[in-house]
């Protein structure tokens, strides 16, 4: 009995930093730049596209396709912004939502083409023998997630307090037109934002990848459902906030899943974003609603 | 709109609610729009900066009305965003002679509470922050964005009090924007007064203090009775 | 008279005329939901569940869908009151991708193969005959009071507020009448394909109607309708032959599509999407 309930423990856990990942980097924007970019779940699948066009498709080490796939990943966001984020006055806050589901849309179904619409398999990044502690089974893959997200969310919370960029961008998070008052080079730090939060996505698609060992191109569609709600819930630009979300949904998830209906799953982060956004839409641990 | 602050000297813009003075400080430092019409500092013009260019390059420091600081960073942070910007600008040629150090010196308070969010200090305590921040930043040409807000007019005189002799030993040149007219005419020596957006008088503080324009800008003009309408100010 | 094949790409292209017409309308009334992709699914669904499970009439159906489409966007907009604008339009992706997981899971409905067998009732009189109806109804509604109400709501609920405008009857109707034009065109597009899965609820084609609406004039019900019409029909005769363009073949219109969309919306973002922000309204104000 303990044993399961440990064992659907460590699925939520595994679920809830795969959002984790993914979420981190969608507020670091929305915290910076003020928009919600649908598009950044797509990062996550570009990395994972790379890897496999780098390993399977050219047939180089699984080493090369990592670092090459983080790469494209960052600059994959970058050019995003670069492109079409930046150019849409943030006066039009719809023309620039809807320009993110655009270029999500354009992004999948370019991909998917390219693979004529399947889903081909990955070469696994690390596997080893599965660890068995207390009776739960903590896979390679598994435990690979389990250090990037604690890396990469550590990571990230630390840089933003302690170093200069960091206090840099949460100025930015706070109050744009107050950031650019004290002399704050509001553009440089947006693609700073932009590309961390590139960076994580692409090593989360990586981590994840290796955990299905599939390729989809509208893994998005799946993802990004979990990538609002833990934002909204904890809250804008709430690094922190999004970590302990992330984890606690995934654990929810995964309880809600074993033991009540498979069916519910994803409905509880819809929920949740409804709920916390009729009565606390700050977010959970949102300070202030941001300006500018 | 015509205006021009003297080097070294504080100037004051007065006027009532709606007459233009805080679009025209934020105008100056390039947050809005001021097409047409062109912002210079000793005769270069610098329209087309930035906001940042215009700090870093031409001191043109701007203190926004209301609380302007970031709350949810530490005072030490708020500083440091100050300081940086005094570096930077040392960097350019401007040598920095305000610092930190002398920061707390005249604001004991904010010493105290570094590390506190600025959230939990009180209104004057958050103002003497920004002014501190806008100090480490070398300014040559601050404008200030009504400071007395929601502050008790005796805190008012003695921060400014306290920050004279940095603009002098500096040689600072303000612009201030107030609704209080009395505070304002006292820490100024030159006053402009503006009403619906243009410049209606110009004149040292003290001839301003008694000219009629000035009271009836916030007053409204009189009728045939003497009585005044319009809508005054507390 | 239309050959067999012809016809067919009209039904369908009614359909998503349709559907962007609801699009239009929740937009027109300021409320910026994108859920209309799955309101058109969950009327698909009541509607394919209608003839098959409980072997009503065509006729019936589409209205029950309609209604299933109409009472989801009325749940939307009671639950969602307090929300608007880009929060609101994240709010709507997910409950798209919600319910589309749902349905996945959800065996009783069908699962991830969805509900099958359904009659090929959609013909083209019932595909004209809806959307002539839809329109006409958005069109007299426009040019009624409460239609000017809407779209003074929609330009600016603060002013339309003052003027007394009761912002949640717009967007009631917007969403709720919205939603049931979607969800006709889901009762449509599930009599037509004889099955409807929870790809028909996700989000995924939600961009489709963004580019109808963009690309055929987004500030009229008509060039809702013609931009349905117009790019399902220039998608058809893009089929390359069903050969090959440079290296572009057939499936690489969704993407091409969707930058068409994306280039617009560079160009011309106000144009593209009506409501300006408070911000440039004030900026222009001051200036």
């Amino acid at each position: 009995m303990v044993v399961e309930i440990l064992s659907y423990l460590f699925a939520g856990l595994s679920l809830g930093s795969t959002y984790v990942l993914i979420a981190l980097g969608f507020t670091l924007i929305f915290g910076v730049m003020g928009i919600m970019n649908v598009a950044h779940a797509d990062v996550f699948m570009i990395s994972i596209f790379t890897y496999l066009l780098i390993t399977t498709g050219f047939d180089m080490p699984i080493g090369f396709g990592v670092v090459i796939a983080v790469f494209s990943g960052a600059l994959a966001g970058l050019i995003i912004y670069w492109l079409v984020l930046k150019r849409i006055d943030k006066a039009h806050p719809v023309a620039l939502f809807v320009s993110t589901l655009g270029v999500s849309y354009v992004v999948e179904n370019f991909i998917a083409k390219r693979i004529n619409f399947g889903r081909p398999s990955l070469e696994p990044i690390f596997s080893s023998e599965p660890l068995v502690i207390g009776g739960v089974v903590f896979t390679g893959p598994r435990l690979l997630l389990f250090a990037v997200t604690t890396i990469l969310a550590g990571g990230l919370i630390l840089w933003l307090k302690k170093s200069e960029t960091g206090m840099l961008l949460r100025a930015v998070s706070e109050n744009a037109v107050m950031a650019r008052v004290v002399a704050i080079d509001t553009n440089r730090v947006t693609m700073i934002a932009i590309v961390v939060a590139s960076f994580i996505a692409a090593c989360g698609g990586l981590v994840v990848g290796n955990m299905t060992l599939t390729a989809d191109a509208f893994v998005a569609n799946s993802l990004s459902l979990k990538m609002f709600a833990v934002a909204v819930v904890a809250g804008i630009g709430s690094v922190g906030g999004a970590t302990i979300v992330g984890l606690t949904l995934g654990v929810i998830e995964a309880f809600t899943v074993a033991y009540v209906g498979s069916q519910w799953q994803n409905v509880i982060g819809l929920v949740a974003m409804t709920v916390v956004l009729l009565v606390r839409p700050q977010g959970l641990f949102g300070r202030v609603l941001r300006v500018g | 709109m015509d205006l021009a602050v003297k080097e070294g000297t504080i100037t004051t813009l007065v006027g009532s609610n709606g007459a233009g003075k805080s679009s025209a400080l934020r105008a100056m430092a390039g947050i809005i729009k001021t097409e047409p019409g062109t912002v210079s500092v000793h005769g270069e013009d610098i329209s087309s900066l930035s906001t940042r260019d215009r700090i870093i390059e031409h001191g043109v420091v701007l203190i926004p009305e209301g609380r302007s600081v970031f709350t949810t960073m530490s005072v030490a942070d708020n500083l440091q965003l100050g300081s940086r910007v005094g570096n930077e600008r040392a960097k350019h040629g401007h040598v920095a002679t305000f610092t930190i150090d002398e920061a707390y010196e005249l604001f004991p308070v904010l010493k105290e509470r570094q590390s506190s969010r600025a959230q939990t200090l009180s209104g004057g305590e958050q103002q003497m922050l920004a002014i501190a921040r806008s100090l480490l930043m070398s300014p040559k040409i601050l404008l200030i964005d009504e400071p007395s807000m929601g502050l008790a007019p005796l805190l008012v005189r003695k921060i400014f009090g306290v920050m004279k002799d940095v603009f002098s030993r500096n040689s600072v040149s303000v612009l201030l924007v107030e609704q209080d007219t009395s505070i304002a005419l006292e820490l100024a020596s030159d006053a402009y007064l503006l009403e619906h957006g243009t410049v209606i008088a110009h004149a040292p503080s003290d001839e301003m203090r008694n000219d009629a324009r000035l009271r009836e800008a916030y007053l409204g003009k009189g009728d045939a009775l003497g009585r005044s309408h319009g809508t005054g100010k507390a | 008279m239309l050959t067999p094949y012809a016809a067919d790409i009209f039904v369908v292209a009614f359909t998503y005329a349709l559907v962007t017409l609801g699009l239009y309308l929740t937009l027109l009334s300021g409320q910026f939901s994108v859920a209309h992709a799955s309101l058109m699914g969950i009327g698909g669904y009541m509607g394919g569940w209608a003839t098959t499970q409980w072997g009503l009439p065509f006729p019936v159906a589409i209205v029950l869908g309609g209604f299933a489409g109409a009472a989801g966007g009325l749940f939307i907009a009671f639950t969602l009151q307090r929300t608007s604008g880009i929060l609101l339009g994240t709010v709507t992706i997910a409950i798209g991708q919600s319910f589309s997981l749902m349905a996945q899971n959800w065996q009783a409905i069908g699962g991830s193969q969805g509900l099958g067998g359904i009659p090929l009732y959609s013909t083209l009189p019932y595909a004209t005959f809806l959307l002539v109806v839809g329109l006409a109804a958005v069109l007299f509604v426009q040019r009624t009071n409460f239609g000017w109400q809407v779209q003074a709501a929609g330009r600016d609920e603060t002013v339309a507020k003052s003027l007394g405008i009761s912002i949640m009857s717009v967007r009631y109707y917007g969403y709720g009448f919205g939603g049931f034009l979607a969800g006709l065109g889901g009762v449509l597009l599930a009599h037509h394909n004889g099955v409807i899965d929870p790809n028909n609820l996700s989000f995924a084609s939600e961009p489709l109607f963004f580019i109808f609406l963009v690309l055929g004039g987004y500030s009229s019900a008509w060039g809702a309708v013609a931009g349905a019409v117009g790019v399902t029909w220039l998608m058809e005769l893009l089929r390359f032959g069903g050969g090959k363009f440079l290296f572009l073949d057939q499936q690489d219109r969704p993407w091409l599509l969707g930058l068409v969309l994306v280039i617009v919306l560079i160009i011309s973002p106000d144009g593209a999407i009506r409501r300006k922000s408070k911000k440039t309204q004030l900026a222009s104000a001051e200036a």
